[in-house]
């Protein structure tokens, strides 16, 4: 545990270091709140206008956009974590030290999911104050949905660590979780598109429509609970497994 | 030595890595499938509690007191994504309340789509197949979807004959509530006269009422017959110039402790032909006995109404001619939304809203000894006008008509529906009215015909008392009375909100209270304020007159509310989006500080 938090503590203060939380607080508070207010959802089954244009006190729209976010938000914060230790070879000094893989993996992960939920809390709580000024919000919705998002963030951010332990670049990491991250968003869209059993299956798999299903409208199920449980817990063990077999290699 | 026993644990870790992987994927899939199969603990934390099922659904399955048969006609293999999906939602929802009752409800599974005898089952509940596609790939697939269910309770059976999830709890649970029933509820339509009318104007109020309740026309009333015992709420719907011996049924119906429904219409406005008829209803010493009144005139609501097509005029050179066809704010149609609706009731709590249509008020006597409660109502800019003026559709005539009643700063609020309660006085305490007579009432209709024709005031028709027992003050009634009839007739005015309002008040009279409930689980309205209208208002653009503005005044305070208004959005964007930022910032920085301080706390 010590350990864990060891490794927390240093993948953090390199975060909070580095230009890489200034720039992502930047780029997702100001485009989430563009995208609330002038946007909405344009696409899919629920299309909902811009806050202005619809002119309801509600966040759905501000949810609805999470997890394309986290596709792009998670992969560029943990994109260096594995990739970059491994092409400046700090790996190896970090996996000689006296401590478990599953400890490094743990604090990595727990420094990227905290710093992704702290994000989403900054984003949404003011923009759901402004909108309580102006309108009967449900805060009940809110923080489901903020319930929700730090699920979706876990497991968001476990598949950015994982494909980071799978190549050198920083770069190719971050292309690769998104794509599978944007791949499993879009799951929702092809449900239409497949067979039946297909679809069903589709629909099960994607973490973005268990966020948007439950803890977007507010709900607390325990169902997704599990799923994003069962997720996080293979993604992190997967994680393990490959940082180990790095170890026995070197 | 020690290389190969390196080789050999390298060796060994692998194949752990592999057996670890297949039981994580194992773990993975078996956990999800349990989870869906056993785990459907949800709460829904939403104020409008639309995702969890309802305390009321779970209660009536929980106090089945005998087995209830629930026969799914589902179809079997699915071939369309989407609806693979809402058929396992259904089945999910369906196993939620199996799961609440305790083993007193059974789910048994046919497919019309794969069996013969299903289908002919199915056929003969009146279950369909709804034909559906979708595109899948580059080819379009079809199939006939059955999703419907019979419900079979102590020898009685309900049908659902198709339903989605998103309306199957009230749909199953209204069906339910038929079957717990022993007796069918009785619902009496009193149209018109009283006499049968040739063309019901109300078959899509009765229809959305058989499917629960048992509706019957309630006639001859006139002729002396009394309304059925069977009937718990009549529903009398524009009345018009109805007989004394009707309105004393419908008065001893009330007294024997009954309810009713009355839709009044005073007017019957008819734009196409630009014809308006005015009439009696023939209930006055009945809604007097109540302590109300009808209004002379019909309702103007200046903040608050729907809107209608219209043409507008064009003035050329002094010539009217007709422009384009524009949409326009109609106020002689009300549109009753949530700060009109009563918000104790079940009733309307959570309505959406409501649209009324030349609606009259209703004026309530301060004498009144029945407990009154406003179920919609205006907004505090309406006022009683001249039916004439329902003729007003030209869009510069309704905005001066608009700016003028403005400037005249005298509208109120106005009753729209009202729910009366208690005991009354019987107007026909001193006799009943006798039974129709042919004769007589040839001859009043004859003086009445002349009497309008040469202007003077109508008559009063000679009642002739009989010596029957008349109850007074007996028992307590409810009556909710509607100052409009046409919000509930056939067509586009029976909108959906009004189809809600009415099913609500029909429950609601008919001691249906669940299904009032389950029907009102519906989003509210979360309208964000109108920073325009705060503006215009701020600015004074709506109790501007005519004679002391121009037109260059009035676009020129229009553009400064405006500005204003646009200014104040981006006030509430930037508020939003700075404090973000700088919360982000500052929380970050106070981190990062303490980081450094704790030794060894920056290892990057």
């Amino acid at each position: 545990m010590r350990a864990t938090l060891a490794i927390l503590r240093r993948e953090l203060g390199g975060y909070l270091d580095s230009a890489v939380f200034w720039v992502a607080l930047f780029l997702f508070v100001s485009l989430l709140h563009a995208v609330f207010f002038f946007i909405g959802i344009p696409v899919g089954e629920v299309r909902l206008p811009s806050f202005w244009a619809g002119r309801v006190a509600s966040m759905d729209s501000a949810f609805a956009w999470l997890p394309l976010f986290y596709s792009l938000l998670a992969p560029a914060l943990t994109m260096g974590s594995w990739a970059s230790e491994r092409r400046s070879g700090t790996d190896e000094i970090l996996l000689t030290q006296p401590l478990r893989t599953r400890d490094a993996v743990l604090g990595k992960f727990l420094a990227a999911w905290v710093l992704l939920v702290f994000l989403t809390a900054v984003a949404v709580g003011p923009l759901a104050w402004v909108v309580s000024q102006l309108g009967p919000l449900d805060w009940g919705t809110v923080w489901g949905g903020l319930f929700g998002a730090t699920m979706l963030a876990a497991v968001c951010v476990s598949v950015g660590l994982l494909t980071s332990s799978l190549v050198r670049e920083d770069l190719v990491a971050f292309l690769l979780a998104s794509v599978v991250l944007i791949g499993l968003w879009s799951l929702g869209f092809l449900v239409r598109l497949l067979p039946a059993p297909l679809a069903e299956a589709a629909w099960y798999a994607s973490p973005a429509l268990h966020f948007l299903e439950s803890g977007a409208r507010g709900v607390f199920d325990a169902r997704d609970v599990v799923y994003h449980g069962l997720f996080l817990f293979a993604a992190l063990i997967l994680n393990t497994l490959l940082v180990g077999a790095r170890r026995w290699r070197s | 030595m020690s290389m190969r026993r390196g080789e050999a644990g390298y060796r060994s870790w692998v194949r752990n890595a592999w057996i670890s992987v297949g039981l994580l994927a194992s773990i993975v899939f078996l956990g999800n499938r349990l989870a869906r199969r056993h785990s459907g603990w949800r709460v829904d934390l939403s104020e409008d509690q639309l995702y969890a099922p309802s305390e009321i659904g779970l209660g009536m399955v929980d106090s089945l007191q005998d087995v209830l048969l629930v026969k799914v006609y589902f179809t079997g293999e699915v071939k369309l994504g989407s609806v693979q999906i809402a058929k396992r939602r259904l089945i999910d929802q369906l196993d939620e309340l199996v799961s609440a009752s305790a083993g007193r409800m059974s789910l048994q599974f046919a497919d019309p789509n794969g069996s013969s005898e299903a289908r002919v089952e199915a056929d003969r509940l009146g279950i369909p197949s709804v034909e559906l596609s979708a595109m899948q790939g580059t080819s379009e697939v079809t199939q006939e979807i059955f999703l419907g269910m019979a419900l079979y309770y102590r020898g009685r059976e309900a049908v659902v004959p198709f339903v989605l999830p998103q309306y199957f709890e009230y749909a199953f649970l209204s069906e339910l509530r038929r079957v717990l029933r022993d007796q069918p509820v009785g619902i009496g339509f009193l149209v018109g006269d009283g006499r049968g009318v040739a063309e019901d104007p109300f078959l899509e109020a009765r229809a959305l009422l058989a499917r629960r309740y048992d509706c019957k026309d309630v006639l001859d009333l006139e002729r002396g017959e009394s309304i059925p015992e069977d009937v718990r709420v009549l529903i009398v719907a524009d009345p018009t110039e109805l007989h004394p011996r009707v309105v004393f049924a419908v008065d001893q119906f009330l007294q024997a402790g009954g309810r009713a429904l009355l839709l009044l219409d005073r007017y019957e406005v008819d734009l196409t032909r630009g014809a308006m008829n005015g009439f009696d209803t023939g209930l006055g010493d009945l809604l007097r006995a109540w302590g109300i009144r009808l209004s002379e005139g019909l309702v103007w609501d200046q903040e608050r109404s729907n809107t209608i097509s219209t043409v507008e005029s064009v003035d050329a050179g002094g010539r009217s001619l007709r422009g384009q066809g524009v949409r326009v704010q109609y106020p002689f149609w009300p549109h009753v939304d949530q700060r009109g609706l009563d918000d104790t009731l079940p009733v309307t709590r959570r309505l959406p809203g409501a649209d009324l249509f030349w609606a009259s008020a209703l004026e309530v006597e301060s004498s009144t000894q029945m407990e009154s409660i406003q179920l919609l109502r205006t907004s505090e800019l309406s006022w009683i006008l001249p039916p004439e003026e329902a003729f007003r559709l030209d869009p510069k005539q309704l905005n001066a008509r608009g700016v003028a009643l403005l400037a005249a700063g005298d509208g109120q609020e106005r009753n729209l529906a009202l729910s009366l309660y208690g005991s009354y006085e019987s107007p026909f305490a001193e006799g009943a009215p006798a039974v129709l007579d042919e004769y007589e009432e040839v001859l009043y209709a004859q003086a009445r015909a002349q009497a309008l024709a040469e202007g003077r005031e109508v008559p009063e028709r000679e009642l002739a008392r009989t010596s029957e027992d008349v109850a007074s003050l007996l028992g307590e009634t409810q009556v909710v009375v509607v100052g409009d009839a046409d919000w509930a007739r056939d067509g586009k005015f029976f909108t959906d909100r009004n189809k809600m309002f009415f099913e609500n008040i029909v429950d609601w009279l008919a001691l249906e209270d669940e299904l009032v409930s389950l029907r009102s689980r519906v989003a509210r309205e979360r309208n964000i304020v109108d920073l325009l209208a705060q503006e215009r208002e701020e600015l004074g653009l709506f109790s501007l007159s005519l004679e002391e503005s121009d037109d260059a005044t009035i676009s020129g305070l229009e553009e400064t509310a405006r500005r204003r208004a646009t200014r104040r959005r981006w006030t509430w964007m930037l508020a939003a989006t700075a404090s973000s930022l700088v919360l982000g910032a500052v929380v970050g920085a106070l981190v990062r500080g303490a980081m450094l301080r704790v030794p060894g706390g920056r290892l990057s």
